[in-house]
C-alpha cells in the first residue's frame, strides 16, 4: 500500500501554489535585508551582509515599536480569546428561536474591512463628538470629554478596543465549529460517568477543541503582531510614537523613509520573532502529538 | 449515510462556475473596444481634481485618434505607496501628477523621463507665469536646463475664518500674529465647543509652524555659509513656541494633537473651529460642505512680527522614463497645459493655474479665491522654502517632524529640543547631499519670479 | 429548580451584552449612512437624525461606480474561497492523519508565509504578478488571495480533521472502501461545519482585503469594493455619509452568507456511530 506519498500527494497542490508564488518574495526579502537597498539611490545597492541587522539592534525607535507591539498582542489576544471563547460556549449550549439571526449578527464585525473599522471607531472615540464620551457623560462616568486617541495613554487601547471588537469574532465563529464538530455520545458518556459540569468541561470539551485553539490563538498573534491598518488609520501611530507598533515602523521605512533594505531587515526579524513564538507555543500546545492514527 | 451537500463534486461545481463567473466582469484592466494605445495618468488627488481629469482625458480622446488617455485614480492616503510600488515593481504609469515634495525623491529613482529636448522646443513654455517656473525650479522639476516635471497647479495659503463668529464677536480678519491671536483668544469658547485655530497636529503640522517660523526669523534660510543648519536660531525657536502656545492655552480642540489632512479641514466646516490656513482649493471643499458668504470669509495671511510669508507650492506633471509613447505623451502635454486646458481646469477644482494668463483671470480672483491670488502676485512677501532637493524631505516632514511636533505638544521636550533634533536631521541629510554633489546647493528665492 | 433559571437568565444576559457590544458600532455605522453631512457634528449628540435620508445610497448606488466594484468583489472572493477550499481541505487532511518526515517543516513552511508583514512582499509580488503578466487583472487578486489563505485555510482544516475521532474513516476502510472514499464519504462530511467556517473565513478575507487591491489594480473597471471605499477618503475630506453607506451595503452578503450558513452550522453528527 503505497501510504508513504499520500500526504504529499495531497499536499502537492498546496505547496505548488505556494512555492509558485511566495518562494520568490520571501527569498528576495531576506537577500535585499543583506543589501544596503535606498530607493534614491538606485546606483548604490552594495552587500552589507548583517549591517541592517546591527542597525536596528541600536535603533531606539525599533525598541520603543518593539515595546508597544507586545502590548498590542498581547492586550488584544488575550481579550479576544477569552471574550470569543466564552460566547461560543454561550451558543453552543442553548437553543432559542432566532438564534440564526442572532448568530448572522453577532458575526458580523468579521465582515467589516480593517480600515472601516478604524474610521467607525475612530469616530466613536472622537474628543469632540464621540459617542463613547457622550455615553460616559450621561452615565456619569467622566466629567469632561477625553480624548482618547489624543491622549498617550490611551491612544494604544483605543486601538486594542477596536482590534478586539472585530477579533471576538474569529474565536467565537472557529470555537463554535469546533465545539459543534465534539460528537454528543462524548457527553452522553460523560453524563453516565456522573461529571459535573466543570469536570464536564475540562475533560471533554477542552480536550476536544484544544488542536484549534492552539492554532487560532496562533495565527490570530501573528496576524495582530503583523496588522498595520487598524492602527495606520485610527492614530497613524501617534501621538509622538505612542501608538506605533512594529508592523506601523516598517511601512513607514519602506514607504516613507523609502529604505527597503532597511525594511526588509525590519520584516525578517518580525518574522523572526513570530517564529520564535511559533515555536514555544506549538511546543506548549503538544501540536504534532495531536496527529491521530 | 446520505453525502452533505457540501461534497466534494458540489465544491467543485462552485469552484468552477466562480471561475467562470471571474471570465466576466473585470476580467481585464483595458475595457472597451477601443484598440488605440493606452496612455495611463496616475492622479491621487481624488473628488472633484479626478473628474476633471477624466473629462479632460474624455475630450482629448475624442479629439484625436492616436492615443487613448486613461485616467487612474489612487485613493489619496495610499497614492505615493502605489506610485513606488509601481516604479519598484517594474510597472509605472506612463504619466503622473507629482506634489512638489516627491519631485526629488522620484528624480533620484530615475524614474523620471527627461523631457528637456522636448520642453525647449515647445511654444507653449513661454506662457508659464515665472512664480510657476521657479517653483518647479524649487522642486527640482527643472534644474538649469533639464526638466522632468511641468507645473499643472499652483497652490497657495491663506486664512478660513467662520464669518459668523467674527460677526458676532464685531472684528475684522487679523492682519498680524498679535491680532490673530487675540482673535483666536475671543473666539475659543470650549463650553459651546467652539475653538479658535484648527491646529494640524499630526502629518503636515509643519506647514503650519515652519511659515511661523519663518515671520519670526524673517528669512527663509535652513543653513548658513558653511551648510550647517539653522533652523534652530532663537527666533525660530519663537515662533515655534507661539504655534505651541496655542495648543497648550487651549485654543484648539485637545483631539487636534492628532489632527492631519481630513480632520483639519473637517474641524473648520464642522463648525468646531473658528480659523484654518490652507491651500485655495479648500474653499471648494467648505463650500460643498454648505459654507457660503455669510458663513466664509478669506484673508491673506496674517504678519508675524518680521515678515509676512506666503506658502506656494506646486503639483506636476511628469512622464516615466520607461514610458513606450513618448509622442503620445508629449503631444498629450502640449494640449493640456495649453491655457485653455488649464484654466478651465483650474476653474473647475478652485486652484491656481500655471499659466500667465491664469494669474489675472477675473474668475479666479474673485469672492473666496482674491486673497489667494492677492498673496501669488505680492512681491513683498517673503517666499516659504524648503530644502526640496534633498530626498530625505518626504521622511522628514512626514515622519520624523509629526513624531517631534506631537512630542512637544504632549509636553514631553521644548520647542528648543525639537527644533535641535529637526536640524540635526536635516544637518545630516545636507552633509550627505554636500559631499555626494558639491557645495552648491539649490537657494531659496528672494523674492517671487 | 432554580439552577437552570438562574442559569438561563446568565446565559441570556450575556448572549444580551454580547449583542449590544456587537451591534452599536454598526447601529451607527447605519445611522450615518442616513444622516444628512450637516447633522453630523452636532452636540449635544442625536443618536437618530431628525431629518433622515436616503440620498448618500442614491448617491454611491447611482453616482459612483459602487454597484461595479461590489460585482468585482464578489467574483474575487468566491472565486478565492472556492480555490483555497479546494487545496486546503485534502492539505488540512494530510496534516491530520498522517504522521510524514514533511509534516513539522510544511507546518513550518505554511506559518512562515504568515509571519512575513504583507508590506514587504509587496513589492516582490508585484514583481511576480507583472512577469504573468496578471497586474491590473482581477486573476492576480484571486491568485494572492488563495496563495495567501491556503496555509492557514488548510491548518483550519487540520484542526477540526484532528478534532474528529479517526475511528469512522477506518470502519469505512474496513468495509472495503478507499482512503479517498473515506476522506470524501466519511471524513467531509463530519467536518462539515469546520467546512463552511474556513469557506467564510476565506471569503471574507478577500472580500475585505485592501492593501494588495490597491497595489495591484490600477484601472477603475478592476477596482474591488475595498478600494471604491477607500476613495471616499480624499485628501482633504471625508465622504461620511456615502462611505457608511458603501460599507453598509458591503455587508450586504456577508449576513446573507452567514444567514445561509447558519443551517449548516448546525451539529449533525450521528450519535452512536462510534460506540457500535
Amino acid at each position: 500500500m503505497p501510504r508513504k506519498s499520500e500526504p504529499y500527494l495531497l499536499l502537492a497542490p498546496a505547496y505548488l501554489l505556494i512555492g509558485g508564488f511566495m518562494l520568490y518574495p520571501m527569498v528576495s526579502v531576506v537577500l535585499l535585508s543583506l543589501h544596503k537597498y535606498q530607493l534614491t539611490d538606485p546606483l548604490d545597492r552594495p552587500f552589507i551582509g548583517l549591517d541592517n541587522y546591527r542597525a536596528i539592534l541600536g535603533d531606539a525607535h525599533f525598541l520603543e515599536s518593539l515595546a508597544n507591539s507586545a502590548v498590542w498582542v498581547g492586550l488584544s489576544l488575550a481579550a479576544q480569546f477569552a471574550l470569543g471563547f466564552a460566547l461560543s460556549l454561550l451558543l453552543n449550549t442553548t437553543s432559542f428561536r432566532g438564534k440564526g439571526l442572532y448568530q448572522a449578527v453577532i458575526f458580523t464585525p468579521w465582515a467589516v474591512s480593517g480600515f472601516l473599522i478604524a474610521l467607525i471607531w475612530a469616530w466613536m472615540l472622537n474628543g469632540e463628538f464621540g459617542l463613547v464620551n457622550d455615553l460616559f457623560l450621561r452615565f456619569g462616568l467622566i466629567d469632561t470629554k477625553i480624548g482618547f486617541l489624543s491622549n498617550e495613554r490611551t491612544a494604544l487601547l483605543s486601538c486594542v478596543v477596536a482590534n478586539v471588537w472585530f477579533g471576538i469574532t474569529f474565536f467565537a465563529i472557529m470555537l463554535y465549529a469546533a465545539l459543534q464538530a465534539i460528537p454528543a455520545s462524548l457527553y452522553e458518556a460523560a453524563d453516565m460517568d456522573g461529571a459535573s459540569a466543570w469536570q464536564t468541561f475540562w475533560r471533554v470539551t477542552v480536550p476536544m477543541v484544544r488542536p484549534t485553539i492552539t492554532v487560532t490563538v496562533l495565527l490570530r498573534a501573528i496576524w495582530i503582531f503583523n496588522w498595520a491598518d487598524l492602527i495606520w488609520v485610527m492614530t497613524k501611530g501617534g501621538p509622538g510614537a505612542a501608538s506605533q507598533t512594529l508592523a506601523l515602523y516598517v511601512f513607514q521605512k519602506a514607504f516613507i523613509g523609502l529604505d527597503f533594505g532597511y525594511a526588509a531587515a525590519l520584516g525578517v526579524t518580525l518574522a523572526g520573532l513570530s517564529l520564535a513564538f511559533t515555536v514555544v507555543w506549538l511546543r506548549i500546545g503538544r501540536f504534532h502529538e495531536e496527529a491521530s492514527a | 449515510m446520505s453525502l452533505s451537500v457540501l461534497s466534494r463534486r458540489s465544491m467543485l461545481k462552485i469552484a468552477g462556475g466562480a471561475m467562470l463567473g471571474a471570465m466576466l466582469p473585470g476580467c481585464g484592466g483595458s475595457g472597451g473596444s477601443d484598440d488605440r494605445p493606452a496612455l495611463s495618468l496616475i492622479t491621487p488627488l481624488g473628488g472633484s481634481k479626478d473628474a476633471a481629469l477624466a473629462r479632460l482625458a474624455n475630450q482629448y480622446n475624442e479629439m484625436q485618434s492616436k492615443v487613448r488617455v486613461v485616467v487612474n485614480p489612487v485613493p489619496w492616503d495610499l497614492a505615493h505607496a502605489k506610485l513606488l510600488t509601481m516604479i519598484a515593481g517594474g510597472n509605472p504609469p506612463d504619466l503622473m501628477m507629482l506634489s512638489g515634495m516627491w519631485m526629488a525623491e522620484f528624480r533620484a529613482m530615475n524614474a523620471l523621463e527627461d523631457i528637456s529636448p522636448w520642453f525647449h522646443n515647445w511654444s507653449g513654455k513661454d506662457d508659464f507665469a515665472p512664480l510657476a517656473l521657479q517653483r518647479s525650479r524649487i522642486a527640482t522639476a527643472i534644474v538649469g536646463d533639464t526638466v522632468f516635471g511641468l507645473p499643472f497647479e499652483v497652490t497657495v495659503r491663506a486664512m478660513f475664518y467662520q464669518k459668523k463668529w467674527l460677526d458676532e464677536l464685531g472684528l475684522q480678519p487679523a492682519d498680524t500674529r498679535e491680532q490673530w491671536r487675540t482673535l483666536l483668544e475671543k473666539m475659543t469658547i470650549s463650553d459651546k465647543n467652539r475653538y479658535g485655530y484648527a491646529l494640524r497636529g499630526s502629518r503636515g503640522g509643519f506647514w503650519s509652524w515652519w511659515a511661523i517660523a519663518e515671520e519670526y526669523a524673517s528669512t527663509n534660510e535652513w543653513f548658513d555659509a558653511d551648510h550647517r543648519c539653522i533652523i534652530n536660531s532663537p527666533d525660530h525657536v519663537k515662533g515655534l513656541e507661539y504655534w505651541n502656545a496655542i495648543f497648550q492655552d487651549g485654543l484648539t480642540p485637545p483631539d487636534s494633537i492628532n489632527w492631519g489632512y481630513t480632520e483639519l479641514v473637517q474641524g473648520f466646516w464642522s463648525g468646531v473651529c473658528g480659523c484654518i490656513e490652507q491651500d485655495n482649493e479648500v474653499v471648494g471643499t467648505c463650500v460643498e460642505h454648505g459654507m457660503d458668504a455669510s458663513t466664509l470669509v478669506t484673508a491673506i495671511m496674517p504678519a508675524g512680527p518680521k515678515a509676512r510669508v506666503t506658502s506656494n507650492d506646486i503639483w506636476t506633471f511628469a512622464m516615466s522614463s520607461a514610458t513606450k509613447n513618448k509622442d503620445a505623451a508629449y503631444a498629450f502635454f502640449e494640449w493640456l497645459l495649453a491655457p485653455e486646458q488649464a484654466i478651465s481646469y483650474a476653474r473647475e477644482v478652485g486652484v491656481i493655474p500655471p499659466v500667465k494668463q491664469g494669474f489675472s483671470d477675473p474668475e479666479l480672483s474673485s469672492g473666496f479665491y482674491k486673497p489667494f491670488m492677492d498673496m501669488i502676485n505680492d512681491p513683498t512677501m517673503l517666499q516659504n522654502w524648503y530644502p526640496n532637493y534633498l530626498p530625505e524631505m518626504g521622511e522628514f516632514v512626514e515622519v520624523m517632524v509629526t513624531r517631534e511636533q506631537q512630542n512637544m505638544l504632549l509636553k514631553r521636550q521644548s520647542p528648543q529640543e525639537t527644533l535641535d533634533k529637526l536640524a540635526d536631521f536635516i544637518q545630516a541629510a545636507e552633509k550627505k547631499y554636500v559631499d555626494r554633489y558639491g557645495p552648491d546647493t539649490p537657494r531659496p528665492p528672494e523674492k517671487i519670479g | 429548580m432554580d439552577k437552570p433559571r438562574g442559569r438561563s437568565i446568565l446565559i441570556g444576559g450575556g448572549l444580551s451584552v454580547f449583542l449590544l457590544w456587537t451591534v452599536f458600532p454598526l447601529y451607527w455605522m447605519a445611522a450615518t449612512s442616513i444622516t444628512p453631512e450637516t447633522e453630523l457634528f452636532v452636540w449635544p449628540l442625536r443618536y437618530f437624525p431628525s431629518t433622515p435620508i436616503l440620498e448618500h445610497y442614491a448617491d454611491v448606488l447611482l453616482r459612483t461606480h459602487i454597484p461595479r466594484y461590489f460585482a468585482n468583489s464578489l467574483t474575487v472572493s468566491l472565486s478565492a474561497a472556492a480555490a483555497t477550499l479546494a487545496v486546503a481541505i485534502p492539505g488540512g487532511y494530510a496534516l491530520a492523519r498522517y504522521r510524514f518526515g514533511g509534516r513539522k517543516p510544511t507546518v513550518l513552511a505554511f506559518l512562515a508565509t504568515q509571519m512575513t508583514p504583507m508590506v514587504v512582499l509587496i513589492v516582490p509580488l508585484f514583481i511576480v504578478f507583472r512577469t504573468l503578466n496578471l497586474i491590473d487583472t482581477s486573476y492576480s487578486l484571486i491568485i494572492v488571495y488563495t496563495v495567501l489563505n491556503v496555509p492557514f485555510c488548510s491548518m483550519m482544516m487540520q484542526g477540526f480533521f484532528a478534532g474528529i475521532p479517526s475511528e469512522l474513516e477506518e470502519a469505512a476502510q474496513v468495509d472495503g472502501g478507499t482512503r479517498l472514499d473515506a476522506i470524501l464519504r466519511v471524513a467531509v462530511p463530519l467536518a462539515r461545519s469546520g467546512l463552511i467556517a474556513t469557506f467564510l473565513f476565506a471569503f471574507i478575507g478577500a472580500w475585505n482585503e485592501l492593501l494588495f487591491a490597491i497595489m495591484f489594480l490600477n484601472s477603475d473597471e478592476t477596482f474591488t469594493l475595498p478600494v471604491g471605499l477607500y476613495t471616499f477618503i480624499s485628501k482633504y475630506d471625508v465622504h461620511w455619509g456615502r462611505m457608511m453607506a458603501g460599507a453598509t451595503i458591503a455587508l450586504a452578503p456577508a449576513l446573507a452568507v452567514f444567514g445561509v450558513v447558519q443551517r449548516y452550522m448546525v451539529s449533525g453528527l450521528v450519535s452512536g456511530a462510534v460506540k457500535g
